[in-house]
């Protein structure tokens, strides 16, 4: 048995980051909904599609689209 | 997961050998090299593929002289039976038995390794953490690193894979922090740049511009109904401003023909020096040879009296022959020569005194010729100056008869506008006071317009500045939130990592107690297994003592019920495989780890045990016993 797959793990990840948020000033102050979403979001991606098939450059670019709006 | 047989072919040191198991204990017994490990190796290499001593090629698992070796198990797991064989050179074959019959699920080759996974629901870190004890295990767990140790921890937890998303994060955080970097350096550049805006300046002047030019325009409107009284002041005042030009240039000329009567006698005087000079052509050639002549005749007067004078001093000597040829000499031929040579010298004085004569006049001529040339270029740079003064003169002259007329048709009873030597009227004072006023107000409003310039100018530059200080700002918010989330995204895997291993451990921990607890070992002790990353560490009464600090059968014994915790926590196999758990144990500590093996067997727990001491086999009566010798 491995402890956390899958789904599981994204949503352990996501639970993680939302509490974060909530915590941390900085986060909480500059990030909005769709950032952390994005963010959930690209580690779902990675974990998904494994390392070797996602560059940083991906991640940045899917990140920074975003940050953008 | 119950382990039913172990088939080996060429397989070790076996040919074709198979080994039944049964439920609860089984104990593998034999002496040295009679292949105790290899049947440990055995099942361990069919569920997992690879051998179960690191640094162990495959092929060195082959029976000698075979080219491939097999390891195969019968199991049963939730009611189904199962035959799995495992190739050394990378074959699988996974076979379910149906009605006395097996039909194939998986065959091939290790790409079906994730699907054998499924259906063993174990892992080879689990296995190899959890369910086998390979010997000398414990001693190389001791001597890993911690960083080594965390990875198979990560391993176990199936998180491993998280440590490598971290990596990508941590990847496109660098690269978030270098554009941060580049949009900071450019923010930067921009500010130092940007200078005090100009705005308040720019209203000032155009207020101050605004009110001159309405004040220009009222005194325009004025001078206008003033009709030509200003006019007529300007021309004067420029009539009078031409007319003191004139003057000066009357005297300039004035100055150039001093000497002459008029511009005519001038050019008649450089008509005559001119044909002076064109006479005495030659006249420089002439003195040259009558220099030449009087150099001559000097030479010759020096000669003759050379001559005289050594014929004196042959005379005088009174020697009667010649020094030269020895021939007699006469003393009156002598003096006759010396008469003629005096004679020859006379004429050539003549010549000379005349030659001279020449030459004075000559060299006289010479020198005014000379004079006569300076005198002429003289005279013709008087007559270039008086051109460019009659050019400038007449040029003045019609400015002020244009001037004159204006002022004639403004004021047609003055008198003699047109005269270059008449007086100025006076303008009224009012008027040219206006005028002053008014070329002092352009001068100010001129002045004002090109500050103004400047000014917008400057002001459109540092506009377009604050513009892309705007964007630059934007970009910076921009880049802000991506590193952030970045920042976000690293410490959202780090912190899943730890809840995920607080929630693995915590329970491994307290399973693990249990286990001391029931071996009566430690009884007081709290287990860490956190701190130093599945390094089991003691606290007893206070003091910290981790695995190493333990004797060594406290270690095996700790070591093993750490490995039933971790089974218990990971999702129980089913079964245990040690190799040799009773090596240097002496005979309490003996005792004390076939107890242990018998609580796994009371827990419903397969435990295949190897061994070569007697007391092992003695201790456990019960169990099914295997014994073992090399094919």
């Amino acid at each position: 048995m491995t402890f956390a797959i899958g789904n599981e793990l994204v949503e352990a990840y996501e639970r993680e980051v939302q509490e974060l948020v909530s915590t941390e000033r900085k986060y909480r102050t500059v990030l909005g909904g769709s950032e952390v979403d994005t963010v959930v979001r690209a580690f779902r991606f990675t974990f998904e599609h494994g390392v070797d098939k996602v560059t940083a450059q991906m991640l940045y670019d899917m990140i920074d689209d975003v940050s953008g709006e | 997961m119950l382990l039913e047989r172990i088939i080996l072919k060429s397989f070790g040191c076996f040919d074709r050998k198979d080994f039944d198991l049964t439920e609860g204990i089984n104990l593998i017994f034999g002496p040295n090299f009679s292949g105790k490990s290899t049947l440990v190796s055995a099942i361990f290499f069919a569920l997992t593929g690879k051998p179960i001593i690191p640094r162990v090629t495959l092929s060195a698992m082959t029976r000698t002289g075979a080219s491939s070796g097999t390891a195969g198990l019968n199991f049963r797991d939730q009611g189904q039976r199962y035959q799995l064989f495992r190739s050394t050179s990378g074959d699988i074959q996974l076979r379910l038995q149906k009605n006395d019959a097996w039909s194939v699920l998986i065959s091939g080759k290790r790409s079906a390794e994730a699907d054998l996974q499924k259906i063993i629901h174990s892992s080879y870190h689990q296995l190899s953490a959890a369910t086998f004890l390979r010997e000398g295990e414990i001693f190389e767990f001791l001597a890993r690193q911690p960083s080594n140790r965390r990875d198979i921890l990560y391993a176990l937890l199936g998180i491993d894979r998280l440590t490598e998303v971290r990596e990508r994060f941590i990847e496109g955080r660098r690269l978030a922090k270098r554009e941060e970097k580049r949009v900071q350096d450019h923010q930067r550049s921009l500010r130092v740049t940007t200078v005090k805006g100009h705005g308040e300046e720019i209203k000032r002047i155009e207020d101050e511009l605004k009110a001159l030019e309405v004040e220009y325009e009222s005194q325009s409107s004025k001078t206008a109904e003033d009709g030509d009284a200003l006019l007529i002041a300007e021309l004067s005042q420029t009539r009078a401003r031409l007319q003191q030009q004139i003057n000066a240039l009357g005297q300039e000329r004035t100055s150039i023909l001093s000497g002459f009567t008029n511009p005519v006698h001038l050019r008649e005087s450089i008509g005559k020096i001119e044909a002076a000079i064109s006479e005495a052509q030659g006249l420089e050639t002439e003195r040259e040879k009558v220099i030449q002549q009087v150099g001559s005749l000097t030479s010759q007067i020096r000669t003759l009296d050379g001559a005289s004078e050594i014929l004196r001093e042959f005379i005088n000597s009174n020697q009667g022959h010649c020094p030269t040829c020895h021939q007699p000499i006469h003393q009156e031929t002598i003096a006759q020569i010396i008469g003629e040579k005096l004679s020859e010298r006379e004429r050539c004085q003549r010549d000379l005194d005349a030659k001279e004569a020449i030459l004075k006049k000559h060299t006289d001529d010479v020198n005014a010729l000379r004079e006569l040339n300076q005198r002429r270029q003289l005279l013709l740079n008087k007559v270039e100056m008086l051109e460019r003064v009659e050019s400038r003169f007449a040029e003045l002259q019609r400015e002020f008869k244009t001037v004159a007329d204006r002022l004639n048709a403004l004021h047609p009873s003055a008198p003699s506008q047109t005269d270059t030597t008449a007086e100025a009227p006076e303008a009224p004072p009012d008027a040219v006071q206006m005028a002053e006023s008014r070329r002092r107000m352009k001068s100010k409003i001129d002045t004002l317009r090109q500050r103004l310039g400047t000014l917008n100018q400057e002001e459109a530059v540092l506009t377009h500045k604050l513009k892309e200080l705007q964007v630059v700002q934007t970009e910076a918010d921009k880049i802000l939130r991506t590193r952030l989330s970045f920042e976000l995204a690293c410490a959202g895997v780090e912190k899943t990592i730890e809840t995920l291993q607080q929630q693995m451990l915590q329970p491994a921990e307290e399973e693990l107690q249990r286990w001391l607890k029931r071996m009566n070992l430690f009884e007081f002790a709290k287990v860490d297994l956190k701190s130093q990353h599945l390094l089991p560490s003691l606290k007893i009464n206070g003091v910290e003592r981790n695995l190493m600090l333990l004797s060594g059968s406290e270690k095996m014994i700790l070591y093993l019920c750490f490995k039933a915790a971790l089974s218990t926590v990971l999702g129980d196999t089913g079964f245990f495989v040690f190799d040799d758990p009773t090596l240097h144990l002496d005979g309490e500590r003996k005792v004390l780890m076939i107890a242990f093996i018998q609580q796994l067997a009371d827990n419903n727990h397969q435990v295949i045990v190897t061994s070569n001491d007697t007391d092992v086999r003695d201790a456990l009566t019960s169990s099914h016993l295997i014994e073992t010798a090399p094919d």
